[in-house]
């Protein structure tokens, strides 16, 4: 395989970013900054460059199912083409008069507020329903560690609701020092063995051992 | 003017230690023991469920590519889910099963395309890709859950759990978090029937993960997975790194703190002066 198909450029050109945004960190105020600000905007003209890639890709699924009438979901399909068409249209349109961009412009604002918010707060309210289901299952004693989860959820919700504390005075304390002293430290041990993880994986990466991100 | 001085030490110390890993795979030929993950093995299980039952599998990656990503995961959680869906999806062409994959962004969606054919490739499928009843590659909303803005995180759990029923999905790994919705998106996958498994390599909402998801790779799992798969001897020695630059922490966290509590002082005073 010739070297230009092989991953070795892609890996030289993350080497190379990796190399500007560590000197830029550990050596500010030199050439480094200036290169990273380059790097950085770069990300963002790709990403947009890329936001084109996936409103073809929408376009060309949502177009297939609707013309092949897939059951169950063709007019959903036709819906959904015709809200981007309503933003692209509208977003060219006002884009071009005036400098509202995104969610400032007229339509786009319009639609957020009268359809989008509503469905995000029906969401939302399903949360309530789905926590309740969740906690049923969670809660249910198969084990020891089950019993104990158990426990722990009892004090913590019970000092997170005002009754908590009418029932028994000791549920806040209780609950308070669960999720400062166990819980944080919990937490922090999983966070030091996410970033060890992470440091691990970069060199791996950046040896060129890594090969999943870039193909298998 | 070195900047950063207690991060740097900690940044090299840790590189050292893996380089000694390495030193210890390649040179000593010292092989460590690597544990198999529950989740791994499950997820292969229920590939092969899905395909008795009829059903199709899933693998959605909700976090971005350029960084931040909110509690959906950056750019390390977007790669490391990279790393298992090559995984996922050869599992998946060699089985015949039909497979959605999706994602939320645009350039997670490129990877994808490439991590997808390579493994339909290697598996001696890759006319399995260029047909949308074996393999579907969708970006289901836009922006990253937790990323905020307009469409961010709700289109895409909408979506997501609108898939999970509509296209009878049978088995599904979500690689990633989703902050708030991930117990949403647990909880419509129970209902849909599906057998699920969340890689978490973030600390966001993972009590909600445990409490829905039948499997959780989670924290630094995903991150050895490799090893665990590949037994290459790179992937083993940083996984010696791993360890004893976990250890070492230990260490320092038991030391610092006997020494707080002894002189009755903080950490932070001990090492700033």
């Amino acid at each position: 395989m010739a070297w230009y198909k092989s991953n070795k450029p892609p890996l030289v050109l993350a080497l190379v970013v990796a190399f500007i945004v560590l000197f830029s960190f550990y050596y500010p105020g030199t050439v480094a900054d200036t290169a990273y600000t380059t790097v950085v905007d770069w990300i963002t003209i790709m990403a947009t460059i890329m936001v084109w890639v996936g409103l073809i890709n929408v376009v060309r699924h949502w177009s297939r199912e609707s013309i092949r009438k897939t059951p169950g979901r063709w007019y959903i399909s036709i819906f959904g083409l015709f809200l981007l068409a309503i933003a692209l249209i509208s977003g060219f349109g006002e884009g071009s008069r005036s400098t509202a961009m995104g969610p400032q412009m007229t339509v786009i604002k319009w639609l957020y507020n009268n359809y989008y918010f509503w469905g995000e707060m029906g969401l939302a309210s399903l949360s309530g329903v789905w926590t309740a289901t969740a906690l049923y299952r969670a809660f249910r004693v198969k084990s020891l560690a089950a019993l104990v989860f158990l426990i722990g959820g009892i004090f913590v919700m019970m000092q997170n609701v005002p009754i908590g504390g009418v029932i028994w005075s000791g549920f806040p304390i209780i609950g308070d020092w669960i999720m400062s002293v166990p819980f944080a430290a919990i937490m922090r041990a999983f966070t030091i063995s996410l970033a060890i993880g992470v440091l691990a994986y970069t060199v791996r990466f950046y040896t060129g051992k890594e090969k999943g991100a870039m193909g298998v | 003017m070195i900047a950063h001085t207690q991060s740097l030490v900690f940044f090299v110390t840790f590189i050292l230690l893996t380089m000694y890993g390495l030193y210890r795979t390649h040179i000593l030929g010292k092989i460590p023991f690597i544990r198999k993950l529950a989740p791994f093995e499950a997820m292969e299980e229920g590939i092969g469920s899905a395909l008795e039952r009829g059903k199709k599998v899933q693998f959605a990656i909700p976090s971005g590519i350029t960084g931040g990503g909110g509690s959906g995961g950056g750019t390390s959680t977007t790669l490391i889910s990279l790393s298992m869906l090559g995984f996922f999806a050869k599992k998946a062409a060699e089985a015949g099963v039909s497979a959605v994959y999706s994602c939320s962004t645009a350039p997670t969606l490129v990877l994808m395309d490439g991590v997808i054919r390579d493994a339909y490739t290697l598996a001696g499928k890759p006319e399995d890709c260029d047909n949308p009843d074996k393999v579907q590659l969708r970006m289901i909303g836009t922006g990253q859950p937790g990323g905020g803005g307009v469409g961010g995180e709700t289109a895409f759990v909408l979506a997501y759990t609108g898939l999970l029923q509509r296209e009878n999905v049978g088995t599904t790994v979500f690689s990633g978090s989703s902050g708030k919705n991930l117990l949403l998106i647990g909880e419509a996958g129970r209902e849909a029937g599906a057998f699920q498994i969340n890689i978490n390599p973030t600390s966001s909402k993972l009590s909600w993960a445990v409490a829905t998801f039948d499997y959780v790779l989670m924290m630094s799992e995903p991150y050895v997975a490799g090893a665990m798969l590949t037994k290459d001897k790179t992937h083993l020695g940083s996984v010696i790194g791993t360890d004893l630059g976990t250890w070492l922490m230990v260490a320092l966290i038991v030391i610092f703190t006997a020494i707080a509590t002894v002189l009755g002082t903080s950490l932070k005073s001990i090492l700033v002066g």
